[in-house]
């Protein structure tokens, strides 16, 4: 089954509807100026996801789509806005132990589980006992924790967290639907239960409907709910009955089927049909710029080519980043300056934003004082008749931004060796043995902690960490130590924008682009927002009568 | 009586071979992939620690020598488990069972349309004038080199984004069955009617054929009762590959689709290495071949009085 093949001929099949229909294009406008219309209750919308999750327990999945699709249902112990900054939901505060390592929380007294279950502080216990249980299998809420150690009730509605270590990415963490909050009861259903999809009981907006597996989920109104974050853009229960999410996993059926209003809003816009959902009178795109670790090359700086700092320097001022972000996804998306994505909260160093511009003539320079002198007969440079070869292992297929990159690294000399494999296992095995010049790859998640799994020594790829520029720098290490224990945002920024300086005076990494999530939505819902991890929220939305 | 139940016996062990010789394959292709099997169950994308995946390895009897696995998988099968699904953490068993429906309706549904189009355009298009003939090869013959997703996509953007006549995706609208039923069954009908209109073809030149308009038969009761019954033959062989068609066919309708079923539990369980299901699907596919040769071989008794006992033909 090939999806490249698919993906292909959709794109061509567009062209040629493209052409065939734009005379049928234009019709039947409607909505009108919708900015006089008023909220109302009631209604329900139907939204298309572009995948659908395995496994529906967020303590178990890894998965984003799980954390998404589960996020009406589940609440959390903390709530962060759409701009990164942390307030209290279901814990109504929390004081921090001087050394960093407890965490004590007073939790709301009015909160009900859908099943009836009152919230309390021995159901926050359940869950987190059960997110490091190891039937749970964790993949992804464990690993969160981090050094966790334990939960202790402390009273009736007061918990208290503890890790080995200072670990302040937890207020952040806990406000992840990864740790959102189950009824102790459905969480000793068992595994099978849990990750069906059919038994998640939170205390959310909404609670979980009827399920078809690779077809769609409903979700209806919770009319008790009435402890929303302050943040939220609504309070008291949701104003929509019901919510359908729908999977649909082609992009031509899930653009067609919203640009014909048969649904009502839909996931991952294809940067070439953005244009297309921009020009249709009944659609309006909401996007958002992904936080986290944006897509970038990873130099690999302990073993081969890479471990000369010339030559990583050559390869990062020697690609014109700017020109082909501009010209894959037609502006739709920007380049990055930092390995941090703008949007991550207080951690993005801006002070890198125009620091490192493109300059072939320094890259050659650089190349020619490494040796790379010679040239062969394709044009790429070599040393002692070897060519200037970047092994780049990629999972799954070469994206247009990796071949553009190719085709644009030949110009200084480089031959970018994109080793495109279908078989993860065989990915992972370069990966771990360190069989690799460069990675490409970027990560979403809204805490500037992402920067650990990075670059601290200690998170080798082994191990599960994402250390693929496999630096391992004791001055690196403690500044992401010091950032992890401080408490204040200002002090952790400051030592997030050390490690993103060095990261590009080391040449450790070349930062690409921003990703950014671009949702389509029919004009006729109002109130769809974007949160902090770029899936929209339907709290807060409403529709239209009519 | 004892040839009676020896050739069902025989039939029976030839059945039992060939699912067992499926599912010895697909457990030794998936063998073939490098690496460690821990890495491609917890997937690129999670926060695992060795410990754990020492956990799984154990779990899933991935410490055992493969000849052991291979025994156990085989013992499971035996007894009807199919193990549990890495990614889902449900059992195999009612994955299949819960996407059986949707995918047996789409194909009953298919294969209807496939073959009452089929003898529709075979008798109304052989002998007499030429150009219906024609036509419809060539209509045949776009739709036979058509891939099976670009065709539903084109469905899809005429029918149901443009026009706005039929539903993307199912909601309990029977009309959402349309389409994915015209994309499965129009290819299948296109080959069948190229193989029956040959046979009608050659049967109408049948000297049978003569007799039975010399006997004063009306035009439409000789096409359809004595000659068509000739080329249903070579299509009933055609059975397995019908078969085939169907189950690769549904894993893109469903998907293109977004219409629940095997096929698409198939493919993201290949996408995301979840070996149990694979297993699973690939050893139900065994068992639908092997049942539905069966059924054909009963079948062509029915169309063919050559093969039955009692009239006393013999089979040329």
């Amino acid at each position: 089954m090939s999806s490249r093949h698919t993906a292909r001929s959709a794109g061509l099949l567009a062209a040629l509807a493209a052409t065939l229909f734009t005379a049928a294009c234009g019709s039947g406008g409607g909505g009108g100026d919708a900015t006089d219309v008023q909220p109302r209750n009631g209604g329900s919308i139907t939204y298309a996801a572009e995948k659908e999750p395995d496994c529906w327990d967020p303590h178990a999945s890894a998965q984003d789509v799980t954390a998404f699709t589960q996020r009406p249902i589940f609440d959390s112990l903390v709530y962060q806005k759409p701009d990164g900054s942390l307030e209290p939901w279901l814990a109504s505060s929390w004081k921090i132990s001087a050394d960093g390592r407890t965490y004590t929380l007073q939790l709301r007294q009015d909160v009900t589980f859908h099943d009836g279950a009152r919230f309390d502080a021995a159901a926050v216990k359940a869950n987190f006992d059960h997110i490091v249980a190891k039937d749970t299998e964790s993949q992804f809420a464990a690993g969160l924790l981090g050094p966790y150690t334990g939960t202790k009730v402390t009273g009736p509605y007061e918990i208290q967290v503890s890790f080995s270590r200072a670990y302040s990415p937890f207020l952040q963490v806990a406000s992840t639907t990864f740790l959102g909050l189950a009824s102790p009861a459905s969480l000793r259903a068992g595994a099978d239960k849990l990750c069906s999809g059919t038994a998640s009981v939170g205390s959310g907006p909404f609670r979980n409907g009827r399920y078809t597996r690779g077809q769609q989920r409903v979700y209806t109104r919770n009319a008790a709910y009435n402890w929303a974050p302050k943040g939220a853009a609504q309070s008291g229960p949701a104003r929509l009955d019901s919510v359908t999410i729908r999977f649909i996993t082609e992009d031509a059926t899930r653009v067609g089927a919203l640009s014909s209003g048969q649904i009502d809003g839909a996931a991952a816009i294809p940067a070439n049909d953005i244009a297309g959902v921009r020009t249709n009178p009944r659609l309006t795109e909401i996007s958002k710029q992904t936080p986290g670790a944006v897509d970038a090359f990873y130099l690999n700086t302990s073993s081969g080519l890479f471990t000369d700092i010339r030559v990583r320097k050559a390869f990062q001022r020697g690609l014109d980043v700017g020109t082909i972000v501009t010209s894959v996804f037609q502006g739709t998306t920007e380049r990055a300056w930092s390995v941090l994505s703008p949007t991550t909260p207080s951690s993005y160093d801006a002070s890198l934003e125009n620091s490192w511009p493109y300059d072939p003539a320094l890259a050659g320079k650089l190349l020619d004082e490494a040796g790379w002198t010679g040239r062969d007969a394709e044009g790429y440079r070599t040393r002692d008749g070897r060519r200037l070869s970047v092994f780049a292992p990629i999972y799954g297929r070469p994206t247009l931004f990796s071949q553009a990159a190719q085709a644009e690294l030949k110009k200084i000399g480089f031959y970018l060796d994109l080793h495109a494999s279908t078989d993860a296992t065989e990915v992972s095995g370069w990966l771990d043995d360190g069989k690799y010049d460069t990675v490409e790859l970027k990560w979403a998640r809204p805490d500037g902690d992402i920067l650990s799994s990075f670059f601290l020594s200690t998170e080798t790829s082994v191990g599960g960490g994402h250390n693929f520029a496999r630096v391992a720098d004791p001055q690196v290490d403690t500044w992401l130590k010091a950032a992890q224990a401080a408490q204040s945002p200002q002090e952790r920024a400051k030592q997030y924008a050390k490690v993103q300086k060095w990261a590009i005076e080391q040449a450790a990494v070349v930062p690409a682009y921003i990703s950014t999530a671009t949702v389509g939505v029919n004009k006729k819902v109002h109130g769809l927002r974007l949160s902090i991890a770029t899936w929209p929220e339907f709290y807060g939305a409403w529709v239209q009568a009519g | 009586m004892r040839s009676a139940i020896r050739p069902v016996v025989v039939r029976l062990l030839g059945a039992v071979g060939v699912v067992w010789g499926a599912v010895t394959l697909a457990f030794g292709v998936l063998q073939l992939i490098p690496g460690d099997p821990v890495n491609a169950i917890v997937g690129t994308n999670a926060l695992v620690g060795p410990e754990q995946r020492a956990l799984l390895r154990e779990r899933y009897d991935l410490d055992q020598p493969l000849f052991t696995q291979y025994l156990d998988h085989l013992g499971r099968l035996a007894t009807g488990r199919l193990g549990d699904s890495y990614q889902l953490q449900q059992p195999v068993w009612s994955v299949i069972t819960d996407q059986l429906w949707p995918t047996v309706e789409l194909a009953l549904w298919a294969s209807l349309l496939a073959v009452v189009l089929s003898v529709a355009v075979t008798v109304l298009t052989s002998g007499r004038s030429r150009w219906p003939r024609r036509v419809s090869s060539l209509l045949e013959l776009l739709v036979v080199s058509t891939p099976a997703f670009w065709l539903g996509i084109l469905l899809l953007t005429v029918f149901s984004f443009h026009l706005g006549w039929l539903p993307v995706s199912d909601t309990g609208d029977p009309r959402s069955l349309v389409l994915p039923v015209v994309t499965l069954g129009l290819p299948i009908a296109a080959i069948l009617t190229q193989v029956m209109r040959e046979g009608l073809l050659t049967a109408l030149d049948a000297p049978f054929v003569l007799t039975a308009r010399a006997r004063g038969l009306a035009e439409h009761s000789v096409r359809s009762r004595h000659a068509l019954r000739h080329s249903a033959l070579p299509a009933l062989t055609l059975a397995g590959w019908f078969v085939g068609t169907l189950l690769g066919g549904a894993v893109i309708v469903e998907n293109v689709f977004a219409r629940p079923g095997l096929g698409r539990v198939a493919l993201q369980a290949v996408a995301d290495r979840d070996f149990p299901v694979v297993q699973g699907v690939v050893a139900l596919s065994a068992v639908v071949f092997v049942v539905v040769s069966a059924v054909v071989d009963v079948l062509y008794a029915v169309v063919d009085p050559r093969l039955r006992r009692r009239t006393g033909m013999v089979a040329a």
